[in-house]
């Protein structure tokens, strides 16, 4: 009985303490870190401001070693509702309608206005569906499944079912993301609806034939980014469709499970998942207009700049993972190999690249969204002046409490995840020191991206 | 680390681990999951086998988790310590950044000015 009440005040204590770390980080932050164009008026210095960033995800780890009652944990990643939802007859419908949307999407991008702003192709790919829809993704539920126009047209049509070689693993999905990210930042991918198209129809094809091929559940299980990065980023959310009907958890929940991420491969999927948002926003630096530029005066072939820097920056993001999770080997004293430590642990990256997404895409979102209804609502001659909502001062704050909020998330189903894994208690917290080190750096980093001045990624 | 083993998995706990060849560990009796100590085998063997356990190991089990307590508690008195350093760092940090360096009320003032500057 005194024991319980001890827990309770101490739960209580850590939750306000968490919640004042918030609320203070919170608003020296939103000073601090209004995105791009308020960063002029920053009055916290930038070393202290993204000093802030890193304490604070340092503080929640010190809260978070606070729960030490397992019963606790367990009941938290534990609790879920079920409800039956009949569901599946509805699934032939929605891959309908979402083969028309991609045929639509295709067609107005080659024959629709040049304007990006008024083109319809262009808003709903890039505001519909890559800002807006893929954060119903993790804040909602992964229904990619029942939306994938690919996996409908080959699930209609006979397959090859060819035989995968097993040993490329989660590879080529891993390439494909980098390289889909490449095409993105270097080429007018989001300014130009007859490039779009013609990239759209390229994807297309691809995927078609190797789906074909490999049969639909190979091809989208392994190879295909886009399928993988909505499975991962449907781990996040608290909504999960099964064979039980509609499952509801707490967010995050579902990461803490083993089994999620199966070998290296897959760890490296999360790591460029994490990294290809980190490079998204890195180009749109003054810092790397600089340095690209002394590269390329240095005589370097302008093209081969972005591509090495994505896949160096890739490297290094794999190298700081894979020694956080050796250091963690030595620091939790366990039997347990590397690589197991660093399959268990990538997953609570997730919230981190999710976060990130929000931050980066919501304002996006909101402010042309507007756009992107008029323009559905006329694809081939909407209005000459698209309406553009102009968001207040206040929404960059919301950025960087996004991102904190991402990591804070990760913190916490880091320690539900070590709990599982060791026996020991301590031994769990103990586990955790390298790769809070590395996630405060990497807020630190992510951070100062997101509140550097914008600049023209040069050379693209 | 050259002996390394996959253990198999019968109850989801299964772990590739790497045993250096001059330890010999305590190996789980149920899954073969070779542990550190003794103590955290009768810990594994209450979390992960609890339904196959006999009175006696549940017992340990019970006095090895409730044991964990004392360890805790220093540990999270010192976690308590470092939070506390890492607020007043940040606290004085700030106070002389904002270029005042002995007021005490810096903190306050700074949580109103930043509020007014959002807005």
């Amino acid at each position: 009985m005194r024991r319980s009440t001890a827990r309770k005040r101490l739960l209580a204590l850590a939750g306000t303490a968490l919640v004042a770390a918030i609320a203070f980080a919170g608003t020296a932050l939103a000073h601090g870190g209004s995105l791009r164009t308020e960063a002029g008026s920053m009055s916290v210095p930038t070393w202290l401001f993204l000093l802030t960033g890193g304490g604070v995800v340092g503080a929640s780890f010190l809260l978070a070693s606070f729960v030490t009652d397992r019963a606790l944990i367990r009941a938290i990643h534990d609790w879920r509702r079920v409800a039956s939802a009949p569901l599946a007859g509805l699934t032939t419908v929605t891959q309908a309608l979402s083969v028309l949307a991609l045929v639509g999407v295709v067609a107005v991008g080659f024959d629709g206005p040049t304007d990006p702003l008024r083109n319809a192709a262009v808003l709903v790919v890039w505001v519909g569906w890559w800002a807006g829809y893929v954060a119903t993704v993790y804040l909602v539920g992964n229904t990619w499944p029942a939306l994938n126009p690919w996996r409908a047209v080959t699930q209609w049509l006979p397959t090859l079912d060819r035989n995968y070689p097993d040993k490329l693993g989660a590879w080529p999905s891993v390439v494909g993301l980098l390289a889909l990210i490449w095409l993105e930042v270097v080429s007018p991918l989001a300014d130009d609806p007859r490039l779009l198209a013609t990239v759209i129809a390229g994807y297309s094809a691809v995927t078609l034939a190797g789906a074909l091929a490999f049969g639909p559940d190979r091809w989208f299980g392994h190879v295909d980014p886009v399928a993988r990065v909505f499975r991962y980023y449907g781990r996040v959310a608290p909504l999960r469709y099964g064979d039980d009907g509609l499952e509801l958890r707490p967010p995050g929940a579902a990461l803490a499970e083993p089994k999620l991420v199966d070998d290296a491969d897959e760890v490296a999927f999360v790591v460029a998942i994490l990294w290809v948002t980190t490079f998204d926003g890195l180009v749109g630096t003054p810092q790397w207009a600089e340095f690209a530029e002394a590269v390329v005066g240095a005589g370097v072939p302008a093209v081969v700049v972005y591509p090495s820097a994505l896949v160096a920056g890739f490297g290094l993001f794999l190298w700081a993972y894979w020694t956080a999770a050796r250091y963690s080997r030595q620091t939790a004293d366990t039997y347990l190999t590397v690589g197991a430590i660093a399959r268990r642990f990538a997953p609570s990256l997730l919230p981190i690249a999710a976060g990130y997404h929000l931050a980066h895409f919501l304002g996006y979102f909101l402010s042309l969204s507007p756009a992107l209804a008029s323009a559905l609502t006329n694809p081939w001659n909407p209005p000459i002046n698209p309406s553009v909502i102009v968001l207040p001062d206040w929404f960059g704050g919301l950025a960087v409490a996004f991102v904190l909020l991402g990591h804070l998330l990760a913190v916490w189903v880091a320690h539900a995840s070590a709990y599982e894994v060791f026996p020991g208690r301590l031994q769990a917290v103990r586990s955790q020191y390298p790769f809070v080190i590395v996630m405060v750096l990497y807020t630190m980093t992510s951070l100062w991206i997101v509140s550097a001045p914008s600049a023209e990624p040069p050379f693209v | 680390m050259t002996d390394s083993n996959l253990t198999d998995s019968p109850d989801e706990t299964g772990y590739e681990t790497s045993v250096p060849p001059e330890e010999s560990p305590a190996e789980c009796p149920y899954c073969g999951r070779p542990l550190e100590s003794e103590r955290l085998l009768v810990l594994h063997e209450g979390l992960d086998h609890w339904e196959r356990l006999d009175d006696d190991r549940r017992e340990a089990f019970q006095e090895a988790y409730v044991g964990e307590g004392d360890d805790l508690r220093t540990f999270r008195l010192k976690m308590l310590a470092l939070l506390v350093v890492v607020y007043f760092a940040f606290l004085f940090v700030y106070s002389y950044v904002m270029e005042d360096p002995f007021s005490s009320t810096n903190a306050a003032l700074l949580l109103v000015g930043c509020w007014r500057g959002v807005r």
